[in-house]
């Protein structure tokens, strides 16, 4: 190709500028095309500033965006806070609704106890109320297992084999279960329910005291006050299980809020004299409650954990923990409250049967069975009577 | 007369009673200018009371640009009174005043122009000389003309004068860096080259190539006729495409349509110019198979000045000598 002579006369710039702007007629816009398709020099001109036009439109067009436009990324702590809003609003501890029973520290139960002291349970029907002798129930194999999920290293292995815990002073050793609300009501036996804010109650069985300390209402706890009881009961309890302390830690959460402590389902220790070495149990076991439901039919117990065995009729459901605790709840497992344990051993099922022909009776009854097979009844969930 | 002033040709208020003077009106309403009414909806529309023209002024600069224009028709073609209105509407007047009244050296036009345009100016020139010191020399360059310190006869003269509002003023301003860029480079490429000749020894004369066979001339010769043949837009398709290496969506830009617009343009080009092409070449006697085959010969054999081809021998002379 040879070289292009370029043309003497060329489109001004204004004619140029008007052609990409598409401003001329049709008359001059062919007279500039022609021009262009012949013209090196003016086709690089415009293309030169259709460049220069392109640089610069991204500048012109953020001068003219609308004021609104720099929130474009405002959904992202929008979106956050409305997530923490749902949580907030989902662990708030509603004042009608799970405030008092469950806002409970964890129970705390450290004394050395004589192995030889261990002796076998007794029954679990409330006898003495008092602070001094409390004690508290706890399951051979409740507390076994308990021992065994938490892993902890100071708990004998001797203990969780079968023995009991002997009791203990109450406040120092012994089952000081404290629970903060207006009333606690672990269901014995019996049917009674502890009630009274401010008023100290024990409930035990022969050898077994639970002793209920009620505090004023602290629900929500504030942050430091969790962490202020997360440090003392760290401290005073330098070799709780790690899942204790993990539980501990679960304290810090906003979950922490609505955590309930079951101290008369949970593992419990108690003290009995007698002779031979000493043990030291140390028991902090916050349950976080959580209202999204998981494990069986979608319930998820207080401590966090899904049932072993569940059972629904009517419109109660109770569920069984690994450790044998049973839990039992009206609510469709929102909510949950420990079932005083009336049977012996660990219980590993729960189940609904059909109640005896009694017309009086509910037509649905709950059937609960220990790890030795033995089996006991309720028509209410509460009251167990062995079959 | 009812039809003229229907059309806008004659206003209501020109329109005389009686023959005699009914031919005046028509001479009137045809001569160039602008009517009272719409010179006061265009004066206020574009403020141009702010930079201190007044309607006189503003009247005459109109006058001016459309006269000069022909109000956007064909030279010899008379412009009505509707198309004379529609051409100033169609102008950029607030770009206009406002060039205008800084060529004049109005202090408060210059302030507004160095708010409006002195970063873009500055920003264009960067993107065109593709260096940002080069191009802030360019735009400090024109900065200067543009205020008037090149003076002619005792006159500061501006190149603002020469803008009329066709386009916008910063495309004008972006057009009229170009324009500077691409004279300064094709200047001092030539003077470079010259200096860089010196440096070698003078190549010796190639051998003289050999004449092209009957075939080839008669290929070229049919190229030329059809590229001649087509239409200004798609020889510029053609040259921008093949010749200045453009993409499709640069040129899609220039002319203002969609880049597959220009894909399917460029297609129907080639397709027909090859057709044409053909064509011409059995129109000299060659059978369709050897016209098939004078196409499959190699580009380098011919010697086409393919640019020049693509000018259009009827070109239209433009008023202004880019290079200055």
């Amino acid at each position: 190709m040879n070289s292009t002579p370029q043309l003497d006369l060329h489109p001004d710039a204004e004619s140029l500028n008007a052609f990409v702007e598409q401003a001329l007629g049709a008359v001059e816009r062919e007279q500039v095309l022609s021009h262009l398709a012949g013209c090196g020099r003016c086709r690089q001109v415009v293309y030169l500033a259709q460049a220069a036009a392109k640089v610069e439109l991204p500048a012109t067009v953020a001068a003219s965006r609308p004021w609104f436009a720099g929130w474009r990324w405002a959904w992202v702590p929008a979106a956050a806070l409305a997530a923490v809003a749902a949580l907030a609003v989902t662990f708030y501890p509603w004042p009608g609704g799970f405030r008092t029973k469950h806002a409970a520290v964890a129970p705390e139960v450290a004394k050395v106890v004589p192995r030889s002291e261990i002796q076998a349970p007794a029954s679990v029907l409330p006898e003495k109320r008092s602070a001094e002798t409390a004690r508290t129930a706890i399951p051979p194999a409740t507390f076994k297992s308990a021992t065994k999920s938490a892993q902890s290293g100071v708990l004998p292995p001797s203990l969780a084999e079968g023995g009991q815990l002997a009791e203990a002073p109450a406040g120092e050793t012994g089952a000081a279960l404290s629970f903060h609300g207006e009333s606690y009501a672990p269901l014995t036996a019996s049917g009674a329910v502890g009630s009274g804010s401010g008023e100290e109650q024990a409930i035990g069985g022969q050898a077994n005291a639970a002793l209920f300390k009620p505090q004023p209402v602290v629900a929500p706890w504030p942050q430091q006050t969790l962490q202020k009881r997360r440090a003392e009961a760290l401290e005073r309890n330098a070799a709780a299980t790690p899942a204790s302390q993990a539980n501990l830690r679960a304290m810090d959460s906003p979950q922490t809020v609505r955590t309930t402590s079951f101290a008369a389902a949970m593992p419990r220790s108690g003290a009995q004299p007698a002779a031979g070495n000493s043990l030291a149990v140390s028991m902090k076991r916050p349950m976080v409650l959580t209202s999204a439901l998981a494990g069986i039919g979608g319930l998820k117990l207080p401590n966090g954990t899904m049932p072993v065995s569940a059972a629904v009729a009517s419109r109660q459901t109770l569920a069984l923990d690994t450790a044998g605790a049973l839990f039992l709840s009206e609510d469709a497992g929102l909510h949950w409250e420990p079932v005083t344990q009336q049977w012996t051993g660990r219980a590993i099922e729960v189940r609904k049967v059909k109640a005896a022909s009694d017309a009086a009776a509910p037509a649905e009854a709950f059937e609960l069975m220990n790890e030795a097979g033995l089996t006991w009844t309720s028509a209410d969930g509460r009251g167990w009577k062995a079959k | 007369m009812a039809y003229l002033e229907g059309v806008g040709i004659v206003s209501s208020q020109s329109v005389a009673v009686g023959a005699a003077s009914g031919l005046t009106t028509v001479l009137e309403a045809i001569r160039p200018g602008v009517s009272e009414s719409l010179l006061e909806e265009l004066w206020q529309e574009c403020e141009a009371a702010g930079w201190g023209l007044g309607r006189d002024e503003f009247n005459g600069i109109l006058e001016h640009i459309g006269t000069a224009q022909n109000f956007g028709q064909t030279q010899g073609e008379t412009a009505s009174r509707q198309q004379q209105a529609t051409f100033f509407r169609s102008l950029r007047l607030a770009d206009l005043v406002l060039a205008r009244a800084c060529a004049s050296g109005h202090e408060g036009a210059w302030e507004h122009f160095l708010v409006l345009y002195r970063q873009p100016l500055v920003r264009a020139a960067i993107a065109i000389a593709g260096s940002e010191t080069v191009g802030r020399e360019l735009a400090d360059q024109l900065y200067a003309e543009l205020y008037g310190l090149t003076t002619r006869d005792g006159e500061r003269r501006s190149p603002l004068d020469s803008y009329r509002g066709r386009g916008s003023l910063i495309g004008w301003l972006r057009t009229t860096l170009a324009q500077r860029h691409v004279d300064h480079y094709r200047r001092t490429r030539r003077e470079r080259s010259i200096e860089e000749a010196e440096g070698f020894e003078v190549p010796a004369a190639e051998a003289e190539p050999e004449k092209p066979g009957a075939e080839l001339a008669a290929l070229g010769k049919a190229i030329e006729e059809a590229l001649r043949g087509r239409e200004a837009e798609e020889r510029l398709l053609l040259a921008a495409y093949y010749i200045d290496g453009r993409t499709q969506f640069e040129i899609a830009r220039v002319l203002g349509v969609h880049e597959a617009t220009v894909c399917r343009k460029l297609r129907r080009a080639v397709d027909d110019l090859r057709k044409q092409v053909l064509k011409n070449l059995q129109r000299t006697g060659l059978s369709k198979r050897a016209a098939q085959e004078a196409l499959g010969a190699d580009p380098r054999d011919l010697d086409l000045n393919l640019k020049k081809m693509l000018q259009n021998p009827q070109r239209a002379a433009f008023q202004e000598k880019a290079s200055r």
